[in-house]
């Protein structure tokens, strides 16, 4: 049985195309500029393989050298991008990065899913916190 | 719902830190202890800026690209290719 981890939804309008957006998580020169960036954080390494199956890693000095890796899942341009994302620094985990990108009013319409937000607390409570509730609304129901 | 299950709930609950269990003689007195839910609220919302935060500064490098005039946003036509 899998339980339901606990997710993290963001919609954002883009006046740039679907393409444009879709291509700034591939590109490893524009996604250095801004993916896992922070405002004064400097990118030592941008090592993208833009396929099914292929790597990124992310590392990102601000104070400390922080990885960011994952592996992609789905690379369907422009509409949609999976990858799984872990920063093994803090957690051995992994979560789940869905970007759906649609066409709209002559930019793109962008909704970033991250399951699994909350790693260690799943770890942590084994059932996870999500199953907590479902197990209770069941028995509640029975 | 049975006194098994319920007992079973509340472990699970003590597990997560989320009821604390005292017991005094036979009874076993319970209280909640929100505070794991307010570190996981936390938590999420550092991810939720985290996540605005990167995709401000996307939305903010391809405008300033329009600006350079490397990639001129055109004027599409749509309506017969759709």
């Amino acid at each position: 049985m899998t339980t339901p981890r606990p997710t993290l939804r963001i919609h954002r309008h883009f006046d740039a195309s679907a393409e444009r957006v879709f291509d700034a998580w591939l590109d490893p020169k524009t996604a250095g500029r801004w993916l896992f960036a922070t405002p004064n954080g400097t990118m030592l390494r941008v090592d993208i393989d833009a396929r099914v199956g292929g790597t990124f890693c992310v590392v990102r000095r601000d104070g400390d050298d922080v990885e960011h890796v994952g592996t992609y899942e789905v690379i369907d341009r422009p509409r949609r991008l999976v990858f799984t994302f872990g920063v093994p620094k803090f957690s051995s985990e992994t979560t789940r990065v869905t970007v759906d990108i649609v066409s709209a009013g002559g930019g793109c319409d962008l909704t970033l899913t991250h399951e699994n937000v909350l790693p260690d607390w799943a770890e942590r409570t084994k059932e996870g916190w999500t199953g907590i509730v479902d197990g209770l609304a069941k028995s509640l129901a029975e | 719902m049975s006194l098994n299950s319920v007992s079973k709930h509340i472990r699970i609950l003590e597990r997560a830190r989320l009821v604390r269990r005292r017991r005094v003689g036979r009874e076993h007195l319970l209280s909640i202890d929100p505070k794991p839910l307010d570190e996981a609220a936390r938590w999420i919302e550092t991810q939720r800026a985290s996540w605005n935060a990167q995709l401000d500064a996307l939305d903010a490098l391809l405008k300033a690209d329009d600006v350079a005039g490397r990639r001129k946003p055109k004027k599409r036509r749509r309506g017969h290719d759709r």
